[in-house]
């Protein structure tokens, strides 16, 4: 009989989940090994309170899709921290920037790094190239200093600027 | 429903990710949004530099390392602070450091001021480790320097390096620096070659940080970089490269950077028309890159004019080189500051010569075809045409370039002699400077491993107002028992009859006779030794 694994969201929904899905998951992964015996039939119910049920349709679906790919532990590989955006994560993250958010956020709880680094990268993305101004805008910052804090800390940061 | 999650709302780690991500740029553009985020691209923007600073007092002695201090950085924040002061041009490193809370070290340990001696230096350390906001209390209270108006900064960076990117910033605070006075000429050793492993990586990005760091330093006046990966003056503003008084060029450095091919460096880097001190240092193992040398010093002396205010010259050769004569020495490292500065207001020449080889030795076929090419064990090694040394004119130039010096230091290490050559590297250097008459030598100092010729009565002569003397005399490795046998005290009272002689150190090692003999001694005040009779003199010495 196979085992059935179900995760439930902030909002009490359930999600039905294949273990090798969930596995893309750290936080899970670790969970399943620890506290979970495999000798146990009964159906698992792993609650993620901080993890909405609209997020976690898009963290399923990533994990989904990539549930066959093994990530290596690349924490501290330089080369592909630097890597452009994989074309799929792109398409894949491309939605509203609130849901962006929560799904950055559900990636850092849940510990998929490649998900995070590839949430993190969509963000670097908007914000690159941008004035401050601009920036202030795009991501509703609202400026606490002072003209004559903003004109000290430009001065601070002269020397890295291209002049 | 989704809740409103706002970029601010990410954690500094989330945050910090997102940033590891974009250029500089973007970088300074986000920091001037808000406060926040302000300070955490701040820990980016600076992570990626190691900043060690030595700080003068105004006697301005960098190459003595006398009242030498370092200012030690403990967090980021303190560095954005520091650098902005200093780059700003704030000269009270004082109240700076106070304000800090940095730590601030001595860089040496000897001072001249007898009060504020080793057990005073102990004591401070002790009390920093006691209290950090009392430690640079006490060491400006202790010192003297508060008395003397301390600390007119000159902004001397010393080692200012790139390390790996990693995001964590620990190498802020944590510069790698050996911190002994021995690493101003010696410090490719085991920890710098392990800093350089670290700092390869990630260089483009910090490079283009780095260059935009030294370019901002409008009052730059003195520059040690040895450890240095790109050496590339252009970084440097040109009005900086006119007020440069000091500048330590490590020569291997230069050749790797530009290819091995001087004819690549843009001459206009190349002027430094009010340098005073100057430190030329080679440290390499290949002949090619030696060779770099041969071409680029006379070129660096010749665009230079001559150096006509330097004050100071060390020259540092660490390397091992075929068949690196006197000659080669003499044409491309000292003939090149003759030709081209007829005035010559030398007052301190260095020449540290380390693990040169001069030939294979006796078992070594060894020959010259005269046409740039020398065989050596049936390797052809292409050598570089210079001029053959003119002794006439070597006569008559090296006195001006000497005539002034008033302190005089050779340094040999595992340097092999030809044996049987008939004079050698060093007895030509020491013959060099014993047999002029330096009337303002003040401190000669010889240690070679080998021995050389010295005659004393000669140095006696001839530098009649030599205040110390030291000779360290190592490895011996020629046939004849040196004229002088420590053993015989009447050979070495001549040099205690001098009365301004107030200082003599001697450390011989006869390695030939088999036999430890170590003779060191010291004479702090000559008036009373000489008053000694001969008989009392042995007995003091003894």
């Amino acid at each position: 009989m196979v085992k059935r694994y179900v995760l439930v969201s902030s909002d009490n929904e359930k999600f039905p989940t294949e273990r090798k899905v969930m596995e893309k998951s750290i936080l899970l992964k670790n969970m399943l090994k620890d506290l979970f015996a495999d000798d146990d039939d009964e159906p698992i119910e792993i609650p993620l309170p901080n993890v909405s049920s609209s997020v976690m349709k898009f963290i399923l679906e990533w994990c989904e899709h990539y549930k066959d790919v093994d990530f290596e532990d690349d924490e501290d590989d330089d080369s592909k921290k630097s890597a452009p955006i994989d074309e799929w994560d792109k398409n894949f993250l491309n939605t509203d920037q609130e849901m962006l958010y929560e799904i950055i956020l559900a990636a850092n709880y849940m510990n998929i790094k490649p998900l995070l680094n590839a949430g993190c990268k969509m963000v670097a993305e908007m914000i690159r190239g941008k004035s401050p101004e601009e920036i202030r805008k795009t991501f509703n910052i609202v400026n606490d200093f002072t003209p004559e804090e903003e004109a000290a800390i430009r001065r601070e940061n002269e020397w890295a600027e291209d002049r | 429903m989704i809740s409103k999650v706002s970029f601010l709302d990410f954690s500094n780690e989330i945050t910090l990710q997102i940033i590891d991500n974009l250029d500089v740029n973007t970088l300074i553009n986000l920091s001037y949004t808000c406060k926040s985020l302000h300070q955490i691209c701040l820990v980016k923007l600076y992570s990626g530099v190691s900043i060690r600073y030595d700080i003068l007092d105004q006697s301005q002695q960098p190459i003595a390392y006398k009242n030498r201090y370092r200012v030690i950085i403990s967090d980021k924040q303190q560095l954005v602070k520091f650098v902005t002061n200093v780059i700003s041009g704030k000269n009270d490193i004082h109240n700076l450091v106070k304000e800090l809370n940095c730590h601030m070290s001595p860089y040496v340990l000897n001072f001249k001021d007898q009060s504020y001696n080793k057990g005073n230096i102990n004591e401070l350390n002790e009390s920093k480790s006691r209290s950090k906001s009392s430690s640079s209390d006490d060491f400006f209270e202790k010192s003297q320097f508060k008395e003397k108006g301390f600390l007119k900064l000159k902004k001397i960076i010393r080692r200012l390096s790139l390390s790996a990117n990693n995001g964590n910033g620990n190498e802020i605070g944590n510069a790698n620096t050996n911190g002994n006075v021995n690493s101003y000429f010696g410090s490719n050793n085991g920890k710098a070659a392990s800093h350089r492993r670290n700092s390869i990586s990630n260089l483009n990005d910090n490079n283009k940080l780095f260059k935009r760091f030294l370019s901002s330093f409008t009052q730059l006046k003195e520059i040690y970089w040895k450890d240095l990966e790109l050496m590339d003056l252009s970084y440097l503003k040109p009005d900086v490269l006119i007020n440069l008084t000091g500048l330590s060029l490590n020569l291997n450095l230069i050749s790797k950077s530009y290819d091995n091919d001087y004819s690549k460096i843009p001459l206009k880097l190349l002027g430094f028309p009010n340098l005073k001190n100057l430190v030329l240092s080679y440290v390499g193992l290949s002949y090619e890159d030696f060779s770099f040398i041969y071409n680029f010093v006379p070129l660096l002396v010749k665009t230079n004019n001559g150096f006509i205010k330097l004050n100071k010259l060390y020259l540092d050769i660490d390397g091992y080189i075929l068949d690196f004569r006197f000659g080669d020495f003499y044409t491309c490292l000292i003939r090149p500051f003759i030709l081209h500065n007829k005035s010559f207001n030398l007052s301190t020449l260095q020449l540290k010569i380390r693990g040169v080889k001069y030939d294979l030795g006796d078992n070594s076929s060894y020959s010259d075809d005269g046409d740039g090419y020398r065989q050596v064990d049936g390797i052809q090694i292409k050598t570089y045409q210079h001029p053959t040394i003119n002794w006439s004119e070597y006569d008559k130039n090296i006195r001006i370039f000497l005539q002034k010096l008033d302190q005089f230091e050779l340094q040999t290490e595992r340097f092999y002699l030809r044996q049987y050559s008939g004079v050698g590297f060093e007895n030509r250097i020491v013959a060099l400077i014993s047999n002029f008459n330096l009337p303002n030598l003040k401190i000669l100092s010889i240690k070679a491993s080998n021995y050389g010729n010295f005659n004393y009565d000669l140095i006696l002569e001839n530098m009649p107002n030599l205040e110390k003397l030291i000779f360290k005399i190592g490895k011996l490795t020629v046939l004849e028992i040196p004229q002088y046998d420590s053993k015989n005290w009447n050979d070495k009272i001549p040099l205690v009859r001098s009365n301004k002689l107030k200082e003599v150190h001697i450390d011989y090692y006869n390695m030939f006779s088999r036999l430890k003999h170590l003779v060191e001694f010291k004479i702090n005040n000559s008036d009373y030794f000489n008053s000694l009779s001969r008989l009392e003199q042995k007995k003091f010495m003894a």
